[in-house]
């Protein structure tokens, strides 16, 4: 399994979009959007602060989802169209192996994305929290993961390698712009405010966002995010057992 | 975390069975999937010595691609049993005992050819150093260089080598030169023959000089079932030549 796990990670090690969507993109709109553009005149220091804040858990959650359905779907579908998925079969490597080893690099690669973002704007972005409060809230950003984790496994499992990046690319942007993680959901139209309300993006969000203003997470950010684990996760699972998972001999 | 290796026999067994005498055993073995009017495999009996090389003939739709499924236990038969060096086939494979390069098995992407044999060495059970897999699959000069990108006659040679990672007693190879040139073909042969000292081996091919030359047996598949088993000087004596003694058997009404 370690072994698994260490090849793993040396193969997304080398994916490049992993460092653009993951990393990249969302530190430099960070770094554009609170440091950069100058704010409206009036806006006091406090309230920059909290913008910093919130943005900072907005491009954290951004390059988070986008690591780990970058990391899974496409791969997925990849490993399944070259056959890899069935010489690991030949090899003594357990289907539930393979599932916890993908799982496994999916949620390190979303870790540094969290803790890379967290640490630009905690260090250099004018960002501060007390220490229990950063540990709480990237556990809780990170735990968040797990949801967009099932979804870039069940994507993998129904996708082409025609149509794997644009989808997968597609539905990061997608739940990101309509979770609120690039504009706050207040300047959205009402129906797309309510269409906010049940993503699991906007539910990630919205967790980071309590955090960082001092308050807590609504019990409704929780529940959404579970609920959409559990769907994906089954749906994911049977999918998975249905092309992979004939064990008898 | 790889398995324990599978112990070749339970504690207590004589010493005399220490080797089992079948690295293949199929019996009575039937796989008919759901939807389909006929069976693929119907009621068919094949085995394969120790140490003994098999080569699997028929034509396309014959059942070899689905036979090499059952004995790496990939697909379930619907009766019959298949036994690979004396345990149930999947087991076979798990203990690491089988090893397979299949047509419908590919390399991944974003890695080099040293990182991914170094895996397969070690979810094997490090049975075998990297160093010498390299050397003996010819891949020494190519460490270095993405699995992903080689030519079609380089990355066979790399599966040809994830086949050999752990060292397995047994090895079953779904037409292994298919996509090579007579060079590339010529030296996978030389290879074969010196890494398969002692190993059983089936192979699959649609090159009847293959045969010829390469196996101790020949069994031709014919509509599911076992249509010659024999030497492959027998089988050239059912005709003027192996060619036409092969598509005398393959083509008789079924």
């Amino acid at each position: 399994m370690s072994d698994f796990l260490r090849f793993e990670f040396g193969r997304a090690l080398r994916n490049r979009r992993y460092y653009v969507f993951g990393l990249v993109m969302p530190t430099l709109f960070y770094l554009v959007f609170t440091k950069a553009m100058p704010a409206p005149p009036g806006t006091s220091a406090s309230a920059r602060e909290h913008w910093s804040a919130l943005y900072m858990v907005s491009m954290a959650c951004f390059g988070a989802i986008g690591s780990v359905l970058g990391n899974l779907s496409p791969t997925l579908v990849n490993e399944r169209a070259t056959g890899w998925a069935r010489q690991l079969r030949l090899l003594r490597l357990s289907g539930g192996q393979w599932l916890a080893g993908k799982l496994a690099v999916a949620m390190t690669l979303a870790a540094l994305a969290l803790g890379i973002q967290l640490a630009v704007a905690g260090l250099g972005g004018g960002v501060s929290l007390s220490a229990g409060r950063w540990a709480l809230l990237a556990a809780l950003l990170w735990a968040g993961c797990l949801p967009f984790a099932a979804l870039g496994i069940m994507l993998g499992q129904v996708l082409t390698p025609e149509n794997s990046y644009p989808v997968t690319s597609g539905a990061h942007l997608v739940l990101a712009l309509l979770g609120g993680l690039w504009l706050p959901v207040s300047v959205f139209p009402s129906a797309l405010r309510e269409v906010a309300q049940v993503l699991p993006s906007y539910r990630l969000g919205s967790l980071g966002w309590s955090l960082v203003l001092g308050g807590t997470p609504s019990e409704l950010d929780g529940v959404v995010l579970i609920v959409f684990a559990v769907l994906a996760g089954a749906a994911a699972w049977l999918l998975w057992r249905a092309r992979w998972g004939v064990s008898a001999g | 975390m790889p398995k324990e290796p599978l112990s070749p026999l339970p504690p207590g067994a004589p010493a005399s069975a220490a080797r089992p005498l079948f690295a293949v055993e199929l019996r009575n073995v039937t796989v008919h999937p759901k939807g389909l009017e006929r069976p693929v495999v119907a009621g068919l009996d094949l085995m394969v010595r120790t140490g003994e090389v098999v080569a699997l003939l028929g034509p396309n739709g014959a059942g070899k691609s689905t036979l090499i499924d059952v004995m790496l236990g990939l697909r379930p038969t619907n009766e019959g049993e298949a036994l690979v060096l004396g345990r149930p086939a999947r087991e076979a494979v798990e203990g690491g005992l089988t090893g397979a390069l299949l047509q419908s098995a590919g390399l991944p992407q974003a890695t080099t050819v040293a990182s991914l044999l170094r895996f397969a060495v070690a979810v094997q059970g490090h049975r075998i150093g990297l160093e010498e897999l390299l050397a003996r699959t010819g891949l020494k000069d190519l460490r270095n260089r993405r699995a992903d990108r080689l030519s079609g006659g380089q990355q066979q040679r790399v599966r040809f080598a994830l086949a050999l990672a752990g060292d397995p007693d047994l090895l079953i190879l779904d037409e292994p030169t298919a996509a090579l040139d007579p060079q590339a073909r010529r030296d996978f042969w030389r290879t074969l023959h010196e890494v398969t000292a002692g190993r059983s081996v089936l192979f699959t091919t649609h090159l009847l000089e293959e045969a010829e030359r390469h196996a101790d047996r020949v069994v031709v598949l014919r509509g599911g079932g076992v249509a010659f088993d024999g030497t492959p000087q027998a089988l050239r004596a059912l005709g003027a030549d192996m060619n036409e003694a092969y598509l005398a058997l393959t083509e008789e009404a079924a």
